[in-house]
């Protein structure tokens, strides 16, 4: 055991707990001058206390800022972000300050040339300053690290709230930080030599380490699976909103059909006729009928057809990203059941990319219509993808990744379709250049 | 003298549509006559030749049923694939991208353009088939079929550039048509065997002289009208000179 003068110990407990406050801070990102007075405030206290109690006086700091937030908030509870994020900085910090301590150790006794405690007692201020500054390094180092991770930090605290898994981190940090704790205590009573105690403390972190990964995956999984669930709710609900859509659409649709048809074999009578008023009349009618145009923008209830719900989801979301951007996605749907149960997540890939190539490519040109037409038939299913091409876009530019091996040119995706189909036996792609549009077809063989 | 066939089902239109036919006839001296107009479906059977070459102009919906020319188009391609097909119909009855898929036929007059226009585009479809069917009568072989699952699809001899096999993907035929990139699963000898006018100018390539467009013997590279080029392996480049040069003599 090495004993240190009380003013030297008192600075380092302050350190320890005034460091931790900050990096606290720092994850919440909520610096200011009140609390960085009351952070030196309590840290002084505890250092103090520490003096007495050995290592428990961590125990007691923790404790002390749980009740006094617990008090301070209505209705007393515990706020999840603030507890976790105290915990994971306290855990993070007493690593770093033992190895910091250590680190010091063997300085002294390389510099020393001398493997004895006695050297830590007689040069204990120049040990504990060093044992601060090579922690003030490692917090720097921790830092920079945990920088580069923020955005994800930030992602995982909000699936973690989104999600009320706040409770289960919680308990999680807490019991390793607790069994960390009881380690350190039993090791100060029992006084284990400083050599074992380092390889617990090694052994701890490891663990420490993991356990946290355990739980950016445990909450990555709760998220995926939370998702999935929403989108079956989503999906029921667009279903049942698409088959009153259907229903009203076929509806309008079939007047539209009659009336133009009228309407055309009007004209000749009305061409024949004399009347003026005649003439004027059925020139308003017709004029009237850009009206009518419009409502082919119900065919997104067509989609209700297909039975998948990722292929049906990929094309909805595509519909309103299309009309976000004022572009028309069509939809040529005439069969009444689509079947799709084979490959499903490559044809979702391959059909993403090349409705937003289409989508992409149209925002270019003044057409802007997107077609997706599937057929299915004899075990076969052709999903096309349509669209307008301007005349100066060359036919060869489009192919040349297709059939020189060098993938030069990727503005269309090609390459990974191409891989991706490689992947498979039974996907064709087909592409055709006519009457000014371009057509891209995924042909899928077996799964009817 | 190849015949044309008239599916309408308003009694007004078809009459109008048959004396705009007889029109475009007349102005283009073409050698087509029209052989048949009807309003139904059963009256047209009874008129339709299969494997006979001609022109059809149809209506998409007759009657009632959305897919009636839809359905009379897939018979007729299916008995006859060059036949020219023309779809008369209106615009939301058309789902034209399910059509060139199915159908590929030569034209769509929408019924929404006015009369004159239907007039026009009628006459101009008469030129084109008069032209095709022409072309088509000279040769016997005139499409390229190929299979995928259960589904025969052909492409034009005249368009096709090229067939290649990739390392990478054995088993695969990947085909280069003028206006079209397909593939499917084949073997190329077999075409090699099947239509003697491709070239097969080295192992993974068999190509169509007739699209070639220069040949370069120092670098055995063999270029083709889309920019794409092959090279020729050194046993073929005796047999493709000879080849091209008998080409240029006829």
């Amino acid at each position: 055991m090495v004993y240190i003068d009380w003013q030297l110990s008192l600075i380092a407990n302050f350190f320890l707990l005034f460091s931790t406050l900050q990096l606290h801070r720092y994850f919440l990102k909520s610096f200011d001058i009140r609390h960085f007075l009351s952070d030196i405030a309590i840290s002084l206290v505890f250092g103090y206390i520490g003096l007495f109690v050995d290592d428990i006086f961590i125990l007691l700091f923790i404790c002390f800022i749980f009740l006094a937030s617990w008090l301070l908030s209505r209705p007393h509870r515990l706020d999840m972000q603030k507890s976790i994020s105290l915990i994971i900085a306290i855990s993070a910090e007493i690593v770093m300050f033992s190895f910091a301590t250590y680190s010091a150790r063997i300085l002294f006794f390389i510099a020393n040339n001398e493997w004895k405690l006695r050297i830590l007692e007689e040069f204990q201020q120049n040990f504990i300053t060093i044992s601060l500054m090579i922690n003030v390094i490692f917090l720097a180092i921790f830092l920079l690290v945990i920088n580069q991770f923020r955005t994800q930090m930030v992602k995982l605290w909000i699936q973690v709230e989104q999600y009320h898994l706040g409770k289960q981190v919680f308990e999680m940090s807490l019991g390793v930080f607790l069994a960390f704790m009881l380690i350190l205590i039993i090791s100060d009573f029992q006084a284990v030599t400083a050599t074992i105690q380092a390889f617990l403390l090694l052994i701890f972190t490891i663990v420490l380490v993991v356990t946290y990964r355990q739980l950016i995956f445990f909450v990555h999984t709760i998220a995926i699976q939370n998702e999935a669930q929403e989108k079956i709710i989503y999906n029921k609900q667009l279903n049942e909103y698409l088959t009153t859509v259907q229903q009203q659409y076929t509806d309008i649709r079939k007047f539209k059909h009659d009336f133009q048809n009228i309407m055309l074999s009007m004209k000749s009578f009305v061409d024949n006729s004399d009347s003026i008023e005649l003439k004027n009349y059925y020139h308003d009618i017709v004029n009237e009928k850009n009206t009518l145009e419009n409502i082919n923008d119900g065919n997104v209830a067509q989609l209700r057809s297909i039975d998948s719900d990722a292929i049906r989801g990929l094309i909805i979301q595509k519909f309103f990203v299309a009309k976000s951007k004022q572009i028309k996605l069509n939809l040529e749907l005439n069969q009444n059941n689509y079947h799709f149960d084979n490959e499903i997540l490559i044809i979702v890939r391959i059909l993403g990319i090349l409705l937003d190539n289409a989508i992409e490519y149209v925002q270019t040109i003044d057409e802007k219509t997107v077609t997706c037409a599937i057929t299915q038939a004899d075990n076969i299913t052709e999903i096309t993808i349509d669209n307008p091409i301007q005349n100066d876009l060359n036919f060869k530019t489009i192919f040349k990744t297709g059939y020189t091996t060098k993938a030069k040119h990727s503005g269309f995706g090609l390459a990974n379709i191409r891989r991706m189909i490689s992947e498979t036996d039974n996907l064709y792609l087909e592409t055709k250049v006519i009457h000014g549009h371009i057509m891209m077809t995924l042909i899928i063989v077996g799964g009817d | 003298m190849f015949p044309i066939y008239l599916l309408e089902d308003n009694d007004i239109q078809r009459q109008k549509y048959a004396e705009f036919i007889k029109n475009g006839i007349l102005i283009n001296d073409a050698n087509l006559e029209l052989k048949s107009i009807t309003g139904t479906v059963e009256d047209f059977l009874q008129d339709y030749v299969p494997q006979e070459q001609g022109l059809y102009f149809l209506d998409m919906e007759i009657q009632s049923n959305k897919l009636a020319g839809l359905n009379i188009a897939e018979r007729i391609r299916k008995d006859t694939p060059l036949a020219q097909i023309v779809f008369i119909t209106t615009h939301d009855e058309l789902s034209l991208t399910t059509l060139e898929r199915k159908i590929a036929p030569m034209d769509y007059i929408l019924k929404d353009k006015g009369l004159d226009e239907i007039k026009h585009r009628i006459t101009d479809d008469i030129e084109t088939a008069q032209n095709n069917l022409h072309r088509y009568s000279h040769s016997s072989k005139n499409l390229l079929d190929y299979k995928i699952g259960s589904r025969y699809f052909s492409i034009l001899m005249d368009d096709i550039i090229m067939l290649y096999t990739q390392k990478d993907v054995p088993g695969r035929i990947f085909i280069v048509s003028k206006n079209q990139l397909a593939e499917f699963n084949g073997s190329l000898n077999t075409f090699e065997i099947n239509y003697p006018s491709l070239f097969r100018c080295n192992r993974s390539y068999l190509v169509n002289l007739e699209n070639a467009t220069t040949y370069d013997s120092h670098t055995r590279t063999l270029s083709f009208i889309d920019e794409s080029t092959c090279e020729v392996s050194f046993r073929k480049n005796k047999e493709l000179i000879k080849l091209l040069s008998n080409k240029k003599n006829v």
